[in-house]
């Protein structure tokens, strides 16, 4: 052995290796052992061929699309593109709420179940729906915790690869719109949607979207059929977004309103009434500050 | 004005360590991925779910260099579950799985490596922080330096597992050999 190898290959092999004194001494007696030892040579040479298996070569491998240089650049772009979320931010529930969503990719829309069960959701007026207009204050008609909701979506937006353009919840339902193609995730706007039945109880929605997202949200009713909503926001132009929407409150064929609506600012606005056989509904909208 | 873009948080230094990463380990993440799964397609979500996952766990992984080792961990583990989930999804695994050990003697390495399920069946059975080391000294290349620096342990503790991974999987290669001659 002393004859293939030069004084500084030797050198330069024991120094790579980092090994201490007592380690090459030890180094020196395996390998003493392994010229004699026929049992363990024969281990040896099974496990680094084994090692070898493992190691297989990259050309018996297929090239990322586009090859390797694009492929790196693709994974850059979306981790630049992706916002860092420290996990200590994050809603309690928003794990669990992505981990049983994970597979649902391929849905326009789907029910976020749990989401709700942490009490993160709770409003401070604890707002029943059930509750009559008249017993409650003027301010729950605004969104509850915006820079929670705008973070919650950008989470969501980061998760499904820039794809998910809005969410919304209604008592302990809550939905998720995903889009086939990422979209622009500048500007999420924070809704309250509170539709006051004609027996007084309150069918309060909130709502967080992109912009430019075609929304068709049914909010389920224990007692009745569901509320439809279609809505879509367009870009800001002239320093304000707008918003169309259309409202049923029964099935198909039913009664509805469709309007037109600009948004500005921490402002509640009366959307209309729509009248229907079992009486007049009222709806509000609250659009919480931009962050 | 953009509020929630990424690219805002651009110059973020956990996001600089996670974009480093990957131009220095992201091909051989993908590979590793690749062996795994086989789909080169399938391969490169892992890579992206892998490291988008590394935003959100800085917490967890608080150490830059520590990345290499969780993000392997992370590829290895969700390309043996999207394997798991595959093999569900279809039957005859056993014939298919019958290849073994004795392949690996027969001097090509390549023949067992062309049963990618295999493998990974393999590697399924080894305890997570053995089958890390594993990978990473084998599939990934790096040195015993590396995979201590990585992972934040001793030289010994990364030979003791690299030694214990690889006498399990030839023993349970030789096992599974030996049924195999017998049947």
């Amino acid at each position: 052995m002393n004859e293939s190898i030069s004084h500084d290959d030797a050198i330069r092999l024991i120094l790579n290796l980092d090994m201490d004194q007592a380690e090459l001494k030890q180094l020196e007696q395996a390998l003493s052992r392994l010229h004699t030892d026929d049992t363990l040579a024969q281990r040896l040479e099974e496990l680094q061929r084994l090692k070898q298996a493992l190691a297989a070569p990259d050309q018996m491998l297929d090239e990322p699309a586009g090859g390797a240089e694009l492929f790196q650049q693709r994974l850059i772009n979306k981790i630049e593109k992706t916002p860092v979320t420290p996990k200590q931010h994050r809603p309690a529930f928003v794990g669990r709420f992505i981990t049983g969503f994970a597979g649902g990719l391929a849905a326009a829309a789907v029910l976020l179940v749990g989401m709700l069960s942490t009490g993160w959701w709770t409003d401070a007026d604890n707002i029943n729906p059930q509750n009559t207009v008249n017993a409650i204050d003027s301010s729950v008609w605004l969104p509850k915790d915006p820079e929670q909701q705008r973070a919650l979506l950008a989470q969501l937006a980061g998760f499904y690869d820039g794809r998910a353009g809005w969410y919304a919840v209604t008592g302990q339902d809550a939905r998720m719109g995903l889009a086939d193609h990422p979209i622009d995730t500048s500007e999420p706007l924070v809704t309250r949607l509170s539709l006051e039945a004609p027996d007084g109880s309150i069918i309060r929605t909130d709502l967080v979207l992109f912009p430019g997202q075609d929304i068709t949200l049914e909010v389920p009713r224990p007692d009745g059929p569901p509320v439809r909503y279609s809505i879509k926001v367009n870009p800001p132009h002239n320093g304000y977004n707008t918003m169309r929407l259309k409202l049923t409150v029964s099935m198909d064929d039913g009664p509805s309103m469709t309007t037109e609506i600009p948004l500005t600012g921490n402002t509640v606005k009366e959307v209309g009434r729509l009248l229907t056989d079992q009486g007049q509904y009222q709806l509000r909208l609250g659009l919480a500050d931009a962050s | 004005m953009p509020i929630f873009d990424g690219s805002r948080d651009i110059n973020d230094p956990w996001k600089q360590s996670i974009v480093e990463r990957a131009r220095c380990d992201g091909l051989t993440h993908f590979r590793i991925a690749q062996r795994i799964v086989g789909d080169p397609a399938e391969a490169e979500d892992i890579c992206q779910y892998a490291y988008l996952k590394a935003l959100t766990a800085q917490d967890t992984i608080r150490d830059p260099e520590k990345l290499t080792g969780w993000l392997t961990r992370v590829i290895v583990n969700q390309s043996l579950d999207i394997l798991r989930k595959r093999k569900r999804q279809r039957d005859a695994k056993e014939e298919h799985n019958a290849i073994a050990w004795q392949k690996a003697n027969a001097n090509n390495p390549h023949d067992l490596v062309d049963n990618r399920e295999y493998i990974a069946s393999m590697l399924e059975r080894l305890d997570e922080p053995i089958r890390t080391v594993v990978v990473m000294r084998t599939m990934q290349g790096l040195s015993g330096n590396e995979v201590k620096q990585a992972l934040g342990c001793s030289a010994g503790l990364v030979s003791t597992r690299l030694h214990q991974g690889l006498e399990l999987l030839r023993q349970w290669m030789t096992e599974d050999d030996g049924k195999e001659a017998r049947r």
